[in-house]
């Protein structure tokens, strides 16, 4: 059924709207992954990786970091000051562990929609410790590409791209191809997650809603290294699973062992043990895509 | 033989043997399993159908003697959380499971040396009297050993007795996997041995009844006797034709003394499209959402299942293992949908009843499983004190003692 796109995705070459489309609609669930597979192992081989984050909410400060290889703050502040403020102090609580945080979409908003303003809040949190951007929701933001520039402007990374809401398999494909053209225009995206964050309570997505999306894009965001699966957002078995669909890394696994897993297996064993027995190999990275030895 | 060539008899129709089974789960690529389990599944079911029956697990007790070591449902006789549900507090689940559009309970439990046989018969012809209908998919081949055992009387007698008082078909529970090593292991092998169990179900055939088959994989077994397990099925199935369906899930270890990590998602979805190539003779297939979640639930029907089994009004023994999923039928038919499959109601022997209830009318949305007893009473009912106790604790406790 999809047999005469094997060689674009085993080749690296991104599908277009039409193909994707196609894909997104192919009743044979099993051939969707097969294809999403192939394009994976070309470019990863058997390689999936994964990164320990402890997540920060609202304006804490963690007295803990526990084994986080990278520290995410998930706030939405109420000032660049005051995400300034924040980032220092979380910064001296997590020692060498990279910190990242916010959303590009939120700060866009606190500087008004000033991108000008926006590199200069860039440069206030960069200078107090941020590395990174935690979220760079494409469907929020007009020019998504613009917020990046100015980002990076201000000294801050924007390794990956996010997905707040998209509801419809036409909003997704949409959000997508968003990445798909940023990084075709040079943005050098380490890694885009197609999952909504944020799922309608009265309509959740379903697997097959989750499971294409992931694999529509690898196929089409064929020039971003990276496809992710949140480990906390999606659950073990379906962050499993998705490996089988096309993702190659999975971000948000628990820094903090709440032996929620019982005493027996710790976050970072029962990931390596979900990847190893989907046929690859684990590989542990931090908060900026720099592989653990 | 090659996956390959394993692969191209399938597709001819050809039955796997236990050691092409193996190959399979070895060697061949998830997408091929799903692929080989999918055509199977389109084979049996050409229709696009996918089914689901508006049922509730009652367990009418957790009180067991059993002591399974995967088992976080049980309490030992005398434990002050032991309950035993009375008649009342059942028929006010059979009433709200009709008013949800259901026709059926699955009615399993501990096995309580304090609930004679008589029991059980009057529960069930009282149920017959006020309901019709309804019907009673009770008691799995370990519970009918037991009361056997209790009774006295051979299993095809208590089989015989049951149905005559309103039994209609019997659930496939405590089959864990059929290998005396593994039962042994678990502590189970006492309850009912590997044979033990395939007999009640050959009893329950030969007397008009149908049932289903169950396995329970992830815990000490091998793969070897993982497959051992559908073999045995599969050669019961050859000779009754009894079984309607078969259902495995993952062991869910929270709670448990045999404790250890649940099997992944990857291998629930491997081993249901195994047992889709090797129960060739069995119609249906369910998906577990109770213990894989609805994500992973939903997908099984890319691997096999073409059954989304019950809208589950009430669980309480795979939850008290650590899996709490819930879904209402609007939820489980939506997941059908999305998946490309029409939406069918059916009754356990599998057939189709109608549309979705909700379509049909107003129903309530169920956010989350009822219990055995919502204020989490332990206790066994008055209506025990007319039966006969066993044990000390319920012979004091019934003389009022």
């Amino acid at each position: 059924m999809l047999n005469d796109l094997e060689s674009k995705a085993a080749g690296g070459e991104p599908l277009s709207r039409l193909e994707a489309e196609r894909v997104l609609a192919c009743p044979d669930l099993v051939s969707v992954g097969s294809l999403a597979e192939r394009a994976r192992s070309a470019r990863h081989g058997d390689v999936v990786t994964y990164v320990q984050v402890l997540t920060v909410e609202g304006d804490a400060v963690p007295a803990d970091v526990g084994d986080a290889r990278e520290v995410r703050i998930a706030a939405r502040p109420e000032s660049f000051d005051a995400a300034g403020a924040q980032v220092g102090a979380v910064v001296a609580a997590s020692g060498t562990v990279p910190v990242t945080g916010f959303s590009a979409a939120d700060l866009f908003e606190l500087a008004g929609g000033d991108l000008q303003r926006l590199a200069a809040g860039a440069r206030r949190l960069n200078d107090a410790g941020l590395v990174a951007v935690a979220f760079l929701p494409v469907d929020r933001l007009d020019a998504p590409g613009e917020v990046v520039r100015a980002l990076r402007d201000g000294g801050l990374q924007v390794f990956r791209a996010t997905v707040d809401r998209a509801g419809t398999a036409a909003e997704r494909l949409d959000c997508i191809e968003r990445v798909a053209k940023l990084q075709v225009e040079g943005f050098a995206l380490r890694a885009f997650a197609p999952l909504p964050r944020f799922d309608e309570a009265e309509v959740p997505s379903s697997g097959y809603d989750d499971v294409r999306t992931i694999a529509v894009a690898r196929l089409v965001c064929a020039a971003v290294p990276s496809i992710q699966v949140d480990w906390t957002l999606c659950g073990p078995k379906l962050a499993q699973v998705a490996i089988a669909y096309g993702a190659d890394d999975i971000d948000n696994v628990p820094a903090i062992d709440t032996l929620g897993l019982g005493r027996r297996r710790r976050p970072d064993e029962d990931v390596a043990r979900q990847i190893v027995a989907a046929f690859a190999a684990p590989a542990a990275r931090d908060g900026c895509f720099e592989r653990i030895p | 033989m090659s996956v390959a060539a394993i692969a191209d008899k399938l597709t001819v129709g050809g039955r796997l043997t236990r050691d092409e089974a193996l190959e399979c789960y070895l060697q061949a690529p998830t997408s091929l399993l799903g692929r080989l389990a999918n055509r199977a599944r389109q084979v049996r079911h050409p229709e696009g159908l996918v089914t689901y029956i508006i049922d509730r697990n009652v367990n009418y007790t957790n009180v067991c003697v059993a002591r399974c070591k995967f088992c976080a449902f049980y309490r030992g006789v005398g434990s002050s959380e032991g309950y035993t549900l009375g008649f009342d507090e059942i028929f006010g689940k059979i009433e709200e499971t009709i008013s949800l559009g259901g026709g059926q309970l699955l009615l399993q439990g501990g096995h309580n040396p304090d609930i004679p046989i008589e029991w059980y018969e009057d529960l069930f012809r009282e149920v017959k009297i006020r309901y019709p209908d309804f019907r009673l998919h009770a008691l799995s081949p370990p519970e009918v050993i037991h009361i056997s055992r209790l009774s006295q009387l051979p299993t095809a007698t208590v089989i015989a007795r049951l149905i005559a008082a309103g039994l209609d078909s019997v659930p496939g529970g405590g089959a864990e996997i059929l290998v005396d090593r593994v039962r042994k292991e678990l502590n189970c092998y006492s309850k009912a041995t590997a044979e033990e169990w395939l007999g009640v179900m050959r009893d329950a055939h030969e007397a008009g009844l149908r049932t289903t088959a169950t396995m329970m994989y992830g815990t000490v077994e091998t793969l070897e006797e993982r497959l051992e397990h559908l073999f045995r099925l599969r050669e019961l199935q050859d000779e009754t034709g009894g079984f309607t369906a078969f259902i495995t899930w993952s062991y869910q270890p929270e709670h448990t003394e045999l404790g250890g990590n649940e099997a992944t998602g990857i291998d629930y979805l491997r081993t249901l499209a195994l047992a889709r190539l090797v129960l060739d003779n069995f119609d249906n297939l369910q998906a577990s959402w109770v213990t894989q979640g609805g994500k992973v639930g939903q997908l099984s029907l890319a691997y096999g299942a073409n059954d989304m089994g019950s809208v589950m009004i009430e669980e309480n023994v795979v939850r008290a293992a650590g899996a709490e999923f819930c879904m209402d039928e609007f939820e489980v038919v939506r997941n059908i949908e999305n998946a490309g499959f029409i939406a069918k109601r059916r009754n356990m022997h599998y057939e189709v009843l109608g549309d979705p209830v909700f379509r049909q009318r107003n129903v309530p949305r169920m956010r989350e499983l009822a219990v055995a007893r919502g204020d989490g009473r332990g206790g066994e009912a008055e209506d025990l004190r007319a039966y006969e106790a066993r044990s000390a604790a319920a012979k004091r406790t019934r003389l009022g003692q």
